[in-house]
């Protein structure tokens, strides 16, 4: 590309498409000289081609603005005003447009100010050449191009930012519509399926009232559902605060939720001690407690045997909940914890299919995984890790930290 | 035969009105429940607007059971208008809403319920509902005698 004579560009006018773009400069200073020397030295500039105006004053200046310039540059020190000023009222007025200021003599507390004002560079006149002003004035451009597409970044992630923040209110309201208005006629069946009974109960056939015992089933149970599914929703959207805990003290809580359960089927609970973590304590409890709950609903054996496993590899620690149970075929292994899976009849075990689903979302939101390793007859053991800022590398320190 | 019990109603579903008045109609109690489908009416009522002027046909409830979600007007209005007034702030209210936002429990008892239940699953846990409001109307009723 070569240089273009400026007096062609300006005869071509400003209103001239962007392509083999020239650069606009408005140089802004009351001596005429200054005006030749700066055209001088554009003309003279390597590789980029410019077309220059002249102002004298900064009022002018200020009225230029609403022209298509790419880049001011500005005498420090006008006549009526100083170049700071203006400078900022440019700022003010065009935000995206690059100013170099000029001055008389270098000086390094106008420098500073200048560009605390906004300035894109600073130059002294006596050090001007057609290099050092084209690079200059390149540069200034390439930062301005660049902070005009932050900006506009900026401006996107703010709107898929508003956007995001609204699907989730959305969410919350479909969520809280879930677990009241969905379950509201449902709730109505299964009373009114009792007054029926409790009306014509006694004159009804075995037929009849069995078909009344499956209406009342069906609704419970589509009851359990759009609960599980509320619970499922929430447990996928909820942002955890970490506390440092003893998860010593989450197996506590899940086993005090559990203690009739672990009484009446007869199991032994063997416990690991558990180190310290940067967790949610409640959702870790419910976490615990659901695959124990699990561990207890698919065993075959007449004495269940729940093994809560803690393993240190490295910084990293393994914990789990091991079982004697009927175990799991390996093709299950990842389906397991999709929502609403099943793997036995509903005559066999009740259930949602929601259990290990929210158990994944929680350590997923903990930033850990979690995953199962079973042998069928033998048992399973399920395995989640925490993530990276799960552990904190001294786990023998008992305070409790707010996150 | 002593004079009935004045229940009344606010609850927009029909359904959950015809589960109270059939718990009603069961609990062997001399009750004249009245039923208000919105929250509107029930203050009408309650304040003896348009054709509730008329004492005799219209009494003034014993005790009151509302629904928190209601057309026009809903239940915590309803509450605050009861609460503001001198006639009726002794008037025991029921909440029996679906809800299970824990605000809404608080703010209710803040704006003077007696009570905030969960709407009931069953024959059964609506009659308890029933023989509660029974028992908080014959206590108002009581009350207010000594007072007189």
């Amino acid at each position: 590309m070569g240089a273009v004579d400026t007096e062609f560009a300006e005869a071509k006018g400003r209103s001239m498409p962007s392509k083999e773009q020239f650069v606009r400069v408005l140089l802004v200073d009351d001596d005429e000289d200054m005006y030749i020397l700066t055209r001088q030295l554009l003309r003279q500039a390597p590789g980029t081609s410019y077309e220059i105006d002249w102002v004298p004053t900064a009022q002018e200046a200020l009225d230029e603005l609403g022209q298509q310039y790419d880049i001011v540059l500005l005498d420090y020190v006008l006549h009526e005003a100083t170049g700071l000023e203006v400078l900022r009222e440019i700022v003010r007025k065009r935000p995206h447009l690059p100013v170099i200021i000029l001055t008389a003599h270098g000086n390094r507390e106008i420098d500073v100010e200048a560009l605390n004002a906004g300035a894109a560079d600073y130059i002294a006149k006596s050090e001007l050449n057609p290099n050092l002003l084209d690079r200059s004035i390149r540069y200034a451009l390439e930062r301005s191009l660049k902070l005009r597409e932050l900006e506009q970044l900026a401006d996107r992630l703010q709107v898929a930012n508003a956007r995001l923040s609204h699907k989730n209110e959305e969410l919350e309201q479909f969520i809280y519509m879930a677990s009241h208005d969905f379950r509201e006629p449902l709730r109505q069946i299964m009373s009114f399926s009792e007054f029926l009974r409790r009306d014509i109960g006694h004159t009804l056939s075995g037929r009849a009232e069995q078909s009344l015992n499956f209406m009342v089933g069906a609704a419970k149970r589509m009851d359990d559902l759009v609960e599980a599914l509320a619970k499922l929703l929430r447990a996928s959207r909820k942002e955890i605060t970490r506390v440092r805990v003893s998860l010593d003290q989450c197996v506590d809580r899940a086993l005090e939720e559990l203690t009739e359960r672990v009484r009446t089927s007869n199991a032994t609970i063997i416990r690991d001690p558990m180190p310290h973590a940067r967790c949610e304590p409640t959702s870790m409890a419910h976490l615990f407690q659901n695959l124990i709950d699990n561990a207890l609903k698919y065993c075959d054996k007449p004495h269940p045997e729940i093994h809560l496993t803690a393993e240190k590899g490295g910084q990293k620690w393994i914990l789990g909940v091991k079982d004697n149970g009927c175990g799991i075929a390996q093709e299950h292994y990842n389906k397991i914890f999709s929502p609403f899976r099943r793997l036995h009849r509903r005559d066999q075990c009740e259930g949602t299919g929601i259990g290990l689903a929210i158990c994944k979302k929680v350590v997923e939101a903990h930033g850990g995984e979690i995953w199962v390793e079973s042998e069928v007859g033998k048992g399973s053991h399920f395995k989640f890790t925490l993530g990276a800022t799960g552990f904190t590398t001294n786990t023998t320190d008992d305070l409790e930290e707010t996150p | 035969m002593n004079t009935p019990l004045t229940i009344l109603l606010a609850d927009d579903d029909p359904a959950d009105q015809q589960a109270f008045r059939w718990a009603v109609e069961d609990c062997g109690e001399n009750v004249d429940l009245r039923i208000v489908s919105d929250g509107d009416t029930a203050l009408r009522y309650l304040f003896r607007k348009d054709i509730y002027q008329d004492a005799e046909r219209y009494p003034q409830p014993a005790a009151i059971v509302i629904d928190l979600n209601m057309p026009k007007v809903s239940g915590f209005a309803i509450l605050n208008s009861l609460r503001l007034s001198p006639e009726l702030n002794a008037v025991p209210v029921v909440v029996m809403s679906n809800s299970t936002r824990p605000s809404d429990k608080i703010q209710t008892r803040g704006l003077g319920a007696r009570e905030f239940c969960l709407k009931p699953n069953s024959p059964a846990e609506y009659q308890e509902v029933v023989f509660f409001v029974i028992g908080l109307a014959k206590h108002y009723l009581m009350q207010t005698a000594k007072a007189s």
